[in-house]
């Protein structure tokens, strides 16, 4: 495991969940002090999921103690400033989709699809089997789907 | 929207500025030596004992009273009864495993080391192990005080002790947030069975039975193996949540 690329994929996890560019890196170089300060450790393919499991224990508990909810528009002024192309409309429609989901589909969306985390890792992080992970992605990107077409509709 | 178009306007949306520190992080790690970034691995035996501190003091205080007691009223010379209860020694790997998977999130980081289902098999390895090795030692130190060979004390002791454990086990699969009591009156009942047996059927312990008794302790082992081996494979069910 290469752990610079997992620190950039591990404080972009953060980054998604706390909108917090400092309060992220701060969390990232926690996870891997942690992760690195663990002087047990059996099975080295599970590296990758211990690594999400501290950040997102450590997530918590800055919610925890800062007693604020999980906004998840936070974001969305900054990143729509990025590419403001063709495509706006759809952005647009996604990130309202996107709010409609629960914080956990979000975050298996995200993990799935922005961080690349293989399925099996994501199954042992949620305690789940490969096979319920599959269709949870599957569900929750037919909601997504759904919720754009009905944006798409309204719009029009 | 195809996928692909999707896919890439999620990875757009959910984009982050780039880490200022990373660099200076990983310098400093170097500096202190930590640039390997593989944690010291551990063997599986030391994983096992590790597991002692994550069980509760109350299931070896309550063992070790247990067997204590038995052996005490094997030099009591109470004839058959104290075969009866080896099946109360099950109640405290039961119940052990119960809270486990009650409390399965508060083990949740260590869990995710090591997987979940090789803590509980440790576990119940652990407590499974400690108590035979308890029991054998009992057999030895009380088989003078009955008319039976080692083997047969041997045998009589542990077919109630593994029937306890199967059943429990196997309502345990199926029962699992009961905070117990299930398998503690199945431990009961398997205590009270083999103690009212031998008014049933006079013959139990004699010599010619030391045969079915023996295939039973086989049966009862393959049974339990099979048992805990489902178990084991129906874990992920609780989180089933579609």
């Amino acid at each position: 495991m290469n752990l610079e690329e997992q620190y950039d994929r591990i404080y972009k996890y953060l980054y998604f969940r706390i909108h917090d560019r400092h309060t992220a890196e701060d969390l990232t170089q926690e996870t891997f002090l942690r992760f690195l300060g663990s002087r047990t450790y059996r099975d080295e393919n599970r590296q990758m999921q211990y690594l999400y499991t501290i950040a997102r224990n450590l997530c918590s508990q800055y919610y925890r103690d800062k007693t604020i909810e999980y906004r998840f528009d936070e974001t969305l002024d900054i990143t729509l400033s990025e590419d403001f192309e063709q495509s706006v409309v759809e952005r647009i429609s996604l990130m309202n989709a996107l709010q409609e989901l629960s914080q956990e589909e979000r975050e298996m969306l995200f993990l799935r699809y922005v961080n690349d985390v293989p399925i099996p890792v994501m199954s042992r992080l949620y305690h789940i089997s490969r096979f319920a992970v599959y269709r949870k992605l599957k569900k929750i990107l037919k909601k997504v789907m759904s919720e754009m077409e009905k944006e798409g509709d309204h719009g029009s | 929207m195809d996928h692909d178009r999707l896919m890439k306007d999620l990875r757009e949306i959910c984009r982050a500025p780039e880490p200022e520190r990373k660099e200076i992080f990983f310098q400093g790690l170097a500096e202190r030596g930590v640039t390997s970034g593989r944690p010291t691995s551990i063997s599986h035996g030391e994983f096992i004992l590790r597991q002692f501190l994550y069980i509760g003091k109350w299931v070896w205080l309550s063992s070790a009273v247990l067997l204590l007691f038995i052996t005490w009223i094997c030099y009591g010379n109470n004839g058959n009864y104290p075969f009866a209860l080896t099946p109360l020694l099950a109640a405290g790997i039961l119940v052990e495993t119960e809270r486990s998977f009650r409390w399965k999130m508060a083990e949740l980081e260590y869990t995710a080391r090591f997987s979940l289902r090789s803590v509980m098999l440790a576990r119940m390895f652990l407590v499974g192990a400690v108590e035979t090795a308890g029991l054998l030692v009992v057999i030895w130190a009380v088989q003078p005080r009955f008319s039976y060979s080692f083997g047969r004390v041997f045998l009589y002791m542990m077919v109630p002790y593994l029937s306890a454990s199967l059943f429990g086990s196997v309502y345990e699969r199926k029962h699992r947030t009961d905070n117990g009591w299930g398998s503690i009156v199945i431990c009961l009942l398997s205590s009270a069975f083999f103690a009212a047996a031998p008014y049933c059927m006079s013959s139990l312990y004699e010599e010619q039975f030391a045969v079915v008794w023996l295939a039973v302790f086989v049966l009862l082992i393959i049974s339990l193996g099979s048992s805990v081996r489902r178990w084991f494979l129906e874990m992920e069910e609780p989180a089933w949540s579609l």
